[in-house]
């Protein structure tokens, strides 16, 4: 599994620990279904590319002590019978990002999460960071 | 100057929530079946994923 803060995520955490305002903020999270190592995240990612996905608004943003904490919800009706394989971050509202807008900012992949109707899934990325 | 945020690192967990007629108990059985690895148990969720880079 991969853990990813992409070079746009990078720009705007810069930001964030120089104490500028970020030029954006966290605002939505997506569960995709792209597995594999072909669908990893690198450094120069911008964008999910071609996948089924689903973007929620995050419940949760905090930024304290140099980690930010993210939340996001899938409930029981998402994403159902598909194995999530990638999840994200976006600097842009759920109804502007798309599997082509380019507001990536880090996420994990190579997962393999079969989801059903059964439950729900909560999913918290907290990315820490510290400048040397 | 560019500043730029080194050794960060995403710490990823997976909550999973009973859905509306199940419990926690149900739950924790199905995801066993399944193979999934169970990390916590709590009143109403259940910890399947908790890995650090």
């Amino acid at each position: 599994m991969a853990r990813l803060i992409v070079a746009r995520g990078l720009e705007e955490l810069s930001r964030r620990i120089a104490g500028l305002a970020p030029s954006s903020v966290l605002a939505s999270m997506t569960w995709d279904n792209s597995t594999g190592a072909g669908a990893a995240f690198t450094s120069a990612s911008s964008a999910l590319g071609a996948t089924t996905f689903v973007v929620n608004t995050l419940t949760n943003s905090t930024l304290p002590n140099q980690t930010i904490r993210c939340e996001g919800t899938l409930t029981t009706a998402e994403l159902n019978g598909l194995t999530i394989g990638r999840i994200a971050l976006h600097t842009a509202a759920t109804a502007s990002v798309t599997t082509a807008s380019t507001f990536l900012f880090g996420g994990v992949d190579q997962q393999s999460i079969l989801k059903t109707s059964e439950y729900s899934l909560v999913s918290r990325l907290e990315i820490a960071f510290r400048t040397t | 100057m560019k500043l730029v945020a080194q050794r960060s690192k995403i710490r990823f967990q997976q909550w999973v929530k009973p859905g509306k007629e199940q419990s926690v108990g149900e739950l924790v059985s199905r995801l066993k079946q399944r193979g999934v690895r169970i990390l916590a148990v709590e009143s109403d969720r259940v910890l399947i994923t908790d890995e650090e880079s």
